[in-house]
């Protein structure tokens, strides 16, 4: 087997618990049924989903085996929260594209002690691109609201995903397993909002903004 | 969406599992008739989903009180010839190993499985341990699978096995098994007539094979030793225990997850060599091992938690191949506590075998750490509006910081945290009474136990007799939030709720049951009554003897499910201009919704579940409850605006 034929592809979803980590992990584990690649996946269940700090690591590829991915290994950071996100910068490194929603959800820990504070979305961005090849950040849950609710932020984040980074599998298919993940009901402003990540994107990318 | 593909998913098909939702499968696919459990993190979603998809398929289901009584009807249902599957975390299997040890010995008629979910690294457990040493103490043959699709197949095959075999066979996984998602081809599901068939009991009735009073045991233990070497040759299968012969002198042997993180290791080291997988930690297939290590220079061990395969394979080297170098945990390349990671066995490797890295992990952390350090912490806190953080709060306005608190196993174990400090001990579910008991015996400081609803009747029933009986001064809080709700909502005896609905249930009354067992001063109260429950724990703290407080009030998160679903809004509360800006609220109540702007507390309006115990025990009554569109609308038509 080439090296090239046994690359994973590795991505790191972070965020607190009630944001639907695990909603965006079925939706790229169903796409990926389809592509003929295999996917594994080490997910956050129990006790940490009371607004406790949930990781996914999802790896796809020809071959895969264990889910956790090595320091420095991901592709694609892909962080519902700032302060998770920039958490999780071991997983990151020259090859990481870093793609960051912008809304902030507070620690309670930040009313029990006066010493801790919540650091600036700019210093959280000038860290993160300390050690990751691009960061991108945009405020996902500001365009879900347009489409008609926060609750799809994550569809936002699914298509920015789609325009910015190199994916193993065709978007068509995250496009699709969204629809099929989400409830009937739903799927309209899915769509949308996925649609409005892409465009973001595709804007963020030409104006080479590294900021929304 | 899984659920669906579990139910649907036709035979061939690959589709994207849960492990635990691929055990569910390999379970129906086995034909399983009768499913019981307790809940527990990593394996609460096994019994969850068999549960709701027992009215389909017909198998009979129930959320047992413990993993004790769930292994036992399980065995029942064994005994009588039925397919049965005891479904339980690691620590769940401590509970039950009164049963299965003798049970090893009668063995069973029909099929039992055991599913034993370990967690090392202890995500959502008091202790780690590894479960793989329960099959050879017990002498129960276990099957510990490596990922997702292996799950379901070892699932089904630990249906058979046990079935060929007439004893218990234990299905063990591990976290990043039970909780990891991967790609799984469906088989078929054998179609079965519900209801269930009855059984004559004379046909099953043999009291010397399943009465074990010690003139039977004994002869049934010899014929368990026959059993095990008869599993032993089975075991020698290359589908549980394949081998990969590339005629290197480097060996690898691994199990479970760390099996997958080996591969990967081979692979960013480019090394090539002999590999083993043990799939069958009980019995091991001792023959296969001794032929693999047998050309070997080196034999490097990968395996979570005790170094269990490492010792048995020295023992099988001693003869096979004496002078063979085993690397693992006790050469020190690999580590005994916690969870491995392909990194870990990486470095491992790469140290046993004098290998360079590819990648320097420990440059790529340190610099991570440092950009990191400085990070306020975001550890699981209380929801919103919940119930526990209420009474907890109640509770150290009663009895202040010199009163002992017991705690126990639930949502409200997170009490240890600032600034509740309401959990000073938990040990394991139930202990709260237990160890309450023992220290009353020596302190004049008021003694507290802390338990919730479903873990009272789990295992605090009998300790609640033995401190009645022994006449301890103790006060008992039960936290009754009417569900199981740590591992996900489960319904337990005084909590039936409406998945219960095809197979009914009796409604055990808490207050009830502690009157049952002797004690004489039971109290019930609303848990967000933080005043009148202040006062009462006063009370039963100044009470010589037991007392039981019954704080009682429904989970927030079913609350707000069940407000949602009647389209009843969620009326959060505000802060007014009375706000001095003491942060009593935050820093003595601390609830997720209240923040500090400017000096004053504030409260999220889309976190706030409204429930209003912030607004008791605010010195000044500046927390007030918003209007709802439909109280401003009736203040304009009533001009009392």
């Amino acid at each position: 087997m080439a090296p090239s034929e046994r690359k994973f592809w590795n991505l790191v979803i972070a965020g607190v618990g009630g944001q639907g980590t695990i909603l965006t992990n079925a939706v790229l584990g169903r796409a990926v049924a389809r592509s003929g690649l295999e996917v594994v996946t080490a997910e956050t269940h129990g006790m940490a989903q009371r607004y406790g700090r949930i990781t996914i690591h999802l790896r796809i590829g020809p071959e895969v085996h264990g889910a956790l991915i090595p320091s420095g290994g991901a592709d694609v950071l892909l962080g519902l929260e700032p302060l998770e996100t920039l958490r999780s910068i071991e997983c990151c490194s020259q090859r990481t594209l870093v793609l960051m929603n912008r809304q902030v959800v507070r620690p309670p820990s930040l009313a029990l002690s006066w010493r801790a504070h919540y650091p600036s979305l700019e210093e959280i961005e000038r860290r993160l691109q300390q050690v990751a090849g691009t960061v991108l950040s945009l405020e996902a849950h500001e365009l879900a609201r347009q489409a008609g609710t926060i609750l799809a932020t994550n569809a936002v984040m699914l298509g920015a995903l789609c325009a910015t980074a190199e994916l193993p599998i065709p978007a068509e298919l995250i496009r699709q397993a969204l629809f099929e993940v989400v409830p009937a009901k739903a799927q309209e402003i899915n769509r949308d909002a996925f649609e409005m990540g892409r465009a973001w994107a595709h804007l963020a990318q030409k104006s080479s903004c590294h900021q929304s | 969406m899984a659920l669906k593909d579990i139910q649907a998913g036709e035979p061939g098909e690959k589709v994207f599992l849960l492990g635990n939702e691929a055990i569910v499968r390999g379970a129906l696919e086995a034909g399983v008739e009768l499913v019981a459990g307790y809940p527990g993190t990593p394996s609460s979603e096994v019994l969850d989903l068999l549960f709701a998809l027992a009215p389909e398929f017909g198998h009979l289901a129930e959320y047992s009180v413990n993993e004790k009584v769930a292994v036992e009807t399980a065995a029942g249902a064994a005994i009588v010839g039925k397919r049965a599957f005891a479904i339980m975390k690691h620590v769940g299997v401590n509970v039950a190993t009164d049963a299965l040890f003798a049970l090893a010995q009668t063995g069973v008629n029909g099929a039992l499985v055991i599913l034993s979910a370990d967690d090392p690294g202890m995500h959502s457990s008091q202790s780690e341990q590894d479960n793989r040493l329960y099959g050879e103490h017990m002498h129960l043959p276990m099957l510990d699978p490596s990922s997702p699709a292996e799950a379901k197949a070892f699932a089904q095959a630990a249906f058979e096995l046990s079935h060929r075999l007439e004893l218990p066979v234990i299905l063990r996984t591990t976290t990043r098994v039970s909780h990891g998602s991967a790609l799984v081809r469906l088989g078929t599901i054998p179609p079965r007539a519900a209801p269930a068939e009855k059984v004559h009991w004379a046909r099953y009735r043999n009291p010397q094979r399943f009465t074990m009073v010690p003139v039977f045991a004994r002869a049934r233990r010899l014929l368990l030793t026959e059993k095990i070497a008869q599993a032993r040759q089975l075991c020698e299968d290359p589908r549980y225990n394949p081998v990969k012969n590339i005629g290197s002198s480097v060996g690898i042997l691994a199990s479970g997850i760390a099996y997958e993180y080996a591969l990967e290791a081979l692979q960013v080291l480019e090394l090539e060599a002999n590999v083993m997988k043990i799939g069958t930690p009980y019995p091991l297939p001792q023959q296969t091992m001794a032929e693999f290590i047998a050309d070997l220079k080196v034999l490097v061990v990968c395996e979570e938690l005790e170094p269990y395969l490492e010792d048995r394979v020295r023992a099988i080297a001693k003869e096979a191949n004496p002078g063979l170098k085993i690397y693992g945990k006790r050469s020190g390349h690999l580590p005994l506590e916690f969870e491995y990671s392909s990194q870990i066995v990486i470095s491992g490797l790469a140290k046993a075998l004098s290998l360079q890295l590819p990648v320097e992990f420990e440059k790529i952390e340190h610099r991570a750490r440092k950009l990191i350090q400085d990070l306020p912490a975001r550890t699981p806190v209380f929801c919103p509006g919940c119930p526990h953080q209420a009474s907890l709060y109640a509770l150290k306005q009663a009895v202040g910081q010199e009163a002992v608190f017991c705690g126990d196993i639930g949502c409200y174990t997170l009490g240890v945290q600032s600034p509740h400090n309401a959990v000073d001990t938990c040990l394991c579910m139930g202990a709260s009474i237990g160890l309450a008991n023992g220290i009353q015996y020596f302190s004049d400081d008021p003694v507290v136990a802390i338990i919730g609803d479903s873990t009272f009747f789990h295992s605090g029933l009998s300790a609640l007799a033995n401190a009645v009986y022994h006449q301890a001064n103790l006060t008992l809080v039960v936290l009754d939030n009417d569900t199981t709700a740590m591992t996900g909502h489960q319904p337990h005896p005084s909590a039936l709720d409406h998945r219960m609905k095809h197979t009914g249930g009796k409604l055990l009354d808490i207050a009830q049951v502690a009157e049952g067992l002797g004690v004489t001063d039971v109290k019930v109260l609303g848990a967000l009554e933080t005043e009148r429950l202040t006062e009462a724990v006063k009370h039963s703290v100044a009470h010589r003897g037991v007392s039981v407080i019954v704080s009682k009030e429904p989970c927030a998160l079913n609350w707000d499910r069940r407000r949602r679903r009647v389209g009843q809004p969620i009326v959060a509360y505000t802060v007014s201009d009375r706000c001095n800006g003491c942060l009593e609220c935050l820093r003595d109540f601390n609830c997720i919704a209240i923040y500090e702007q400017d000096g004053l507390a504030q409260i999220d309006a889309a976190l706030c579940n409204g429930c209003g115990a912030c607004a008791t025990i605010c010195p000044e009554e500046a927390i007030i409850q918003r209007r709802s569109a439909g109280d401003l609308l009736q203040e304009l038509t009533h001009g009392t605006f």
